[in-house]
């Protein structure tokens, strides 16, 4: 299959947003082709630029933007061509006319093929211009370079060969040529004078990548607000399910299992605080609503169970302390907060040989900030649990949603085998 | 009849009781030891020999599989293995011929468990599994994980604080620093930039210029800016430029990222 080649240039113009396989905006993607064919044709002539390849990307990728539709060579000469035959019947009409009130025997046809080789010039050095201006624009903030270069294309290109124009029709005219110097005296300072035409379509094509420009911009950020928006949607729902995920299978299952354990050996009453506990933590994880908030007590009821069960689990290598004001237990904070803060406490304890680790969990409000504080031994080397990065950047995400600037999450080393966490957030998330 | 020697190795104190008591109803059953962890339990191997181990998967420091590479070339036990999710090596038990138990388990499928592990050892066919033991611990050895910087500690006048790399948005280098942008805030970091790169994980990470550092996953969008090359925009619109001799290398890592991110599974 072959691109359109103002498709695939994507490589250098287009653009790719990210999307997760889907097309955010119109589905542009169709026009490609299939990631297969793509890859295929790139294959088959392994001497293809690397367009064939980014636009393979852009493929997998979901979305490919293409800037605005270039102009085809056949609708840049036509209206080219149309400009200019416009503006030549203008000129010669006009001239025609007012010539005419005084010499009658002067014809419409003289008149008008008159300016032919003037706007015939023109018009085959006018796509130069667009050329020009399309890379080099002149603005605020690009230079001298760009100004520099169109005086130049003007004095260097436009006016002699406009200079050479004129003597060419001296050569064809009804008079007798003057000779080259006599021509070029007569004629140049027409020729100046056809420099403004080259300012007038120079204004136009600024004028008009300038507007094109504008138009994709504009259009570029709708798009992105509209992906921005999207993502925020489906990251907090990727949030969420990370979340809930921290309690998979590992620990239900080890649970159970040291459920078991209890059962076989005549602890009844123990295996069923174990086995309430655990329910209580499914509950309370499968309850969960993206933007739920709830009063810290709630959370901290769901750490202590948690605590709990990894306490019953690992019996005397844990050792976990609560220390937690009254007055800050009903401050509201996000649900799930905790959970993957703690487990990493723990995870850093119990996954080395040490006999001995102990969690701290200490929550107070200061001055109508409430600050939570997780301090927990860790053992040198032991690497964080897996995704808890992620989990550390979801409550992140989280926290900057309800709070915005208002909040601190930080990790801390408190000394060779000791880390603190901690939180401090305003005693009001903003729940809109 | 001699009693078989048996070693039982769990991290969790229930679940050794657990094989405890179900192992008491039978006789021909001689615990011989219990090890709460890897390097114990390798220890304990050499030091009674015993004819039957079963091993828990997932212990600190030293696991399960990591504890038979270091038996099974010098000793072979019968071999139950105990775990509670490990799909990888539950595969690979199952291509060798190996037994092994899910928790929780109920007494009847382990003293099951025994009984096989009984009948192999009474006929003496252990023959081949040693040789067995070490095509499972080929099968479930993953490449030897590069270890990729995970933290960076960033001194502070009073305390040192830790950063997760899963907070880093974007790094930027500065002479013989580094500078690290998070959501909110950027530190110094006194490390180079080519250090740096190649410290931090490829599939979280990419360079998009000689001095500019992306998180993957921060990246909304490519833009190309005119003859001026690309560049990335990051989810809080931070434009950040891409070099011309990255550009390949970013978009290869963003397909692959695009088709394969997603929350890593948590491991215990």
């Amino acid at each position: 299959m072959i691109i359109q080649s103002h498709w695939y240039d994507s490589g250098v113009e287009g653009r790719v947003v990210l999307g997760q396989g889907r097309t955010v905006g119109r589905a542009w993607t169709e026009r490609v082709g299939t990631p297969q064919d793509t890859r295929a044709s790139s294959r088959s002539s392994g001497t293809r630029t690397q367009r064939h390849r980014s636009a393979c990307y852009c493929h997998r990728l979901g979305m490919v933007r293409p800037e605005p539709r270039r102009l085809s060579l056949a609708k840049i000469i036509a209206i080219d061509l149309g400009v200019f035959s416009l503006l030549n019947f203008f000129f010669g009409t006009t001239t025609y006319l007012l010539v005419s009130k005084t010499d009658p025997a002067v014809r419409w046809s003289d008149s008008v093929t008159d300016y032919l080789p003037l706007w015939a010039l023109t018009a085959v050095l006018t796509p130069l211009i667009f050329v020009v201006t399309r890379r080099h624009r002149i603005g605020p903030g690009r230079g001298w370079q760009p100004a520099l270069r169109h005086l130049a294309l003007m004095s260097l290109v436009w006016i002699p060969l406009f200079t050479l124009m004129w003597m060419v029709k001296d050569l064809y005219g009804p008079q007798p040529f003057p000779g080259v110097a006599q021509s070029i005296g007569n004629h140049w300072a027409f020729a100046l004078s056809d420099a403004q035409w080259y300012v007038w379509i120079a204004l136009a094509a600024h004028a008009y990548y300038g507007a094109r420009e504008a138009v994709a911009e504009a259009r570029e950020a709708a798009e992105l607000r509209v992906a921005n928006a999207e993502l925020a949607g489906r990251l907090s729902q990727v949030e969420l399910q990370a979340l809930k995920a921290q309690l998979q299978p590992h620990f239900l299952f080890n649970t159970h299992h040291a459920i078991a354990g209890l059962i076989r050996s005549g602890e009844r009453s123990t295996a069923l605080d174990l086995l309430a506990n655990l329910s209580d933590l499914l509950r309370y994880a499968l309850e969960t609503k993206e933007h739920a908030v709830v009063p810290l007590r709630r959370e901290l009821d769901f750490a202590r169970k948690y605590l709990a069960i990894q306490q019953a689990r690992f019996a005397d290598r844990l050792d976990v302390q609560w220390s937690v004001s009254p007055d800050c237990r009903e401050v509201e904070v996000p649900t799930l907060l905790l959970q993957p803060l703690v487990e990493n406490a723990v995870h850093h304890g119990v996954s080395s040989e040490r006999e001995h680790n102990h969690v701290h969990v200490d929550a107070r409000l200061d001055d109508d900030v409430l600050e939570v504080r997780i301090v927990n031994s860790t053992v040198e080397g032991t690497p964080d649990r897996a995704g808890f990065g992620i989990g550390m950047r979801n409550v992140h995400a989280r926290l900057a949603r309800l709070y915005g600037q208002d909040y601190t999450l930080e990790l801390e080393v408190l000394g060779p085998e000791q880390m603190q966490l901690q939180i401090r957030l305003p005693m009001t998330p903003n729940t809109r | 009849m001699t009693r078989i020697a048996t070693l039982l190795v769990d991290d969790e104190p229930l679940a050794i009781r657990s094989l405890q008591q179900v192992l008491r109803a039978d006789d021909d059953i001689d615990v011989v030891g219990v090890c709460t962890n890897g390097r114990e339990a390798v220890r304990a191997v050499e030091q009674h020999e015993p004819q039957l181990v079963f091993l828990d998967i997932h212990m600190p420091a030293l696991g399960g599989l990591e504890v038979v590479r270091d038996i099974a070339s010098h000793h072979a036990p019968a071999i139950v293995f105990v775990t509670a999710f490990d799909q990888h090596a539950v595969e690979a038990f199952s291509v060798n011929a190996l037994d092994y138990v899910l928790k929780p388990f109920c007494d009847e499928r382990l003293l099951a468990s025994v009984d096989r592990a009984k009948k192999q050892i009474r006929r003496g066919d252990l023959g081949d599994l040693s040789s067995r033991l070490l095509r499972l611990v080929d099968a479930t050895t993953v490449a030897p994980e590069k270890h990729y910087l995970q933290r960076v500690l960033v001194h502070e006048p009073h305390r040192v604080r830790v950063v997760t790399t899963a907070e880093i948005e974007w790094i930027v280098s500065a002479k013989n620093y580094v500078e690290i942008h998070l959501a909110r805030e950027s530190f110094s970091y006194r490390q180079t930039m080519e250090t740096m790169a190649a410290s931090l994980d490829p599939r979280a990470f990419i360079r998009v210029h000689r001095s500019t550092i992306v998180a993957i996953d921060r990246i909304r969008a490519v833009v190309s800016e005119g003859a001026r090359g690309k560049a990335v925009i990051l989810h809080d619109g931070t434009r950040l430029k891409v070099s011309r001799a990255h550009v390949d290398r970013l978009m290869e890592s963003l397909s692959t990222w695009a088709s394969t991110a997603g929350p890593s599974q948590a491991q215990w």
